[in-house]
């Protein structure tokens, strides 16, 4: 194999180069470290988008639209809004409502989810509408008074809907929100 | 570290979250609201906004839908004749 004479200041600036991009300050020994700290760059691409966080509203939604941020920067394929027994005790354990469960175009997604289906995932085990309207099992869509309309997502926001009269996202609940560009394969 | 943030629309508290958006508040001021909207007023046929200066604001609600929403199936069923 060849051998080159690099000079001093070039390999300083690699070495550099690779400090940003990993994010560290650590001194590198040539050539095992250099190769180890590349190694530890998480590589880009393929990772997949999300936003996640939780809001408590004031006020009942009756028959009016707010909206919760989010900070995807694109209007999310993937949204999910729930509340958890997890940190709400008005919740019987281990229970979780759903607010929203929304995949792109594929708007009634709940009514693919069964109690058989939401009780072997070994964490639920029972899926709710956040208004407790159904329980269990899903044999069919719910009211679409409460139904997530794509065309009122953004970049930016999930629309909170009820159209209705009756309270569907309710003040004093924490719920949370996942919202993501797209979906595992 | 979490942000914490609250909406304020038309001098009334809208929300309080953890995320993006918002203004951002200190987690004593985040917990403060939180506390006074989980002690909030609870009349019946009454609704309630949280004014900043954290007081309730009462309104009547509007009575229920005598006609309300029914879901898909029973939508279908009632169109393919069955009973309502």
């Amino acid at each position: 194999m060849s051998n080159y004479l690099v000079d001093g200041a070039d390999l300083t600036s690699i070495a550099n180069a690779i400090r940003t991009k990993g994010g560290t300050s650590a001194q590198l020994a040539f050539p095992a470290g250099f190769v180890s700290a590349i190694g530890a760059i998480p590589t880009g691409g393929g990772g997949l988008e999300y936003d996640t966080g939780t809001f408590t509203l004031a006020e009942d939604v009756t028959g009016y639209y707010t909206t919760v941020p989010h900070n995807l920067g694109k209007v999310p394929k993937f949204v999910v809004v729930w509340q958890s027994s997890y940190d709400d005790n008005t919740l019987p354990q281990q229970q979780v409502n759903l607010g929203y469960v929304y995949l792109e175009r594929i708007m009634e997604l709940p009514q693919r989810l069964t109690s058989a289906a939401a009780s072997n995932n070994g964490f639920f085990a029972e899926f709710h509408w956040a208004n407790n309207a159904v329980s269990a099992a899903f044999s069919g869509p719910n009211s679409t008074s409460y139904m997530l309309d794509p065309a009122e997502l953004t970049a930016s926001a999930i629309p909170l809907v009820y159209r209705g009269t009756q309270a569907f996202w309710r003040a004093g609940v924490t719920y949370h929100y996942f919202v993501s560009e797209g979906w595992w394969t | 570290m979490m942000r914490l943030y609250k909406i304020v629309n038309n001098g009334y508290i809208g929300m309080v979250g953890i995320g993006s958006g918002g203004t951002e508040i200190t987690e004593t001021e985040y917990n403060a609201i939180l506390d006074t909207i989980r002690r909030r007023p609870t009349r019946e046929g009454y609704g309630y906004r949280l004014r900043v200066d954290m007081t309730w604001e009462e309104y009547e609600l509007e009575p229920p839908d005598p006609d309300p929403d029914i879901d898909d199936l029973t939508a279908f069923e009632i169109l393919m004749g069955g009973t309502v």
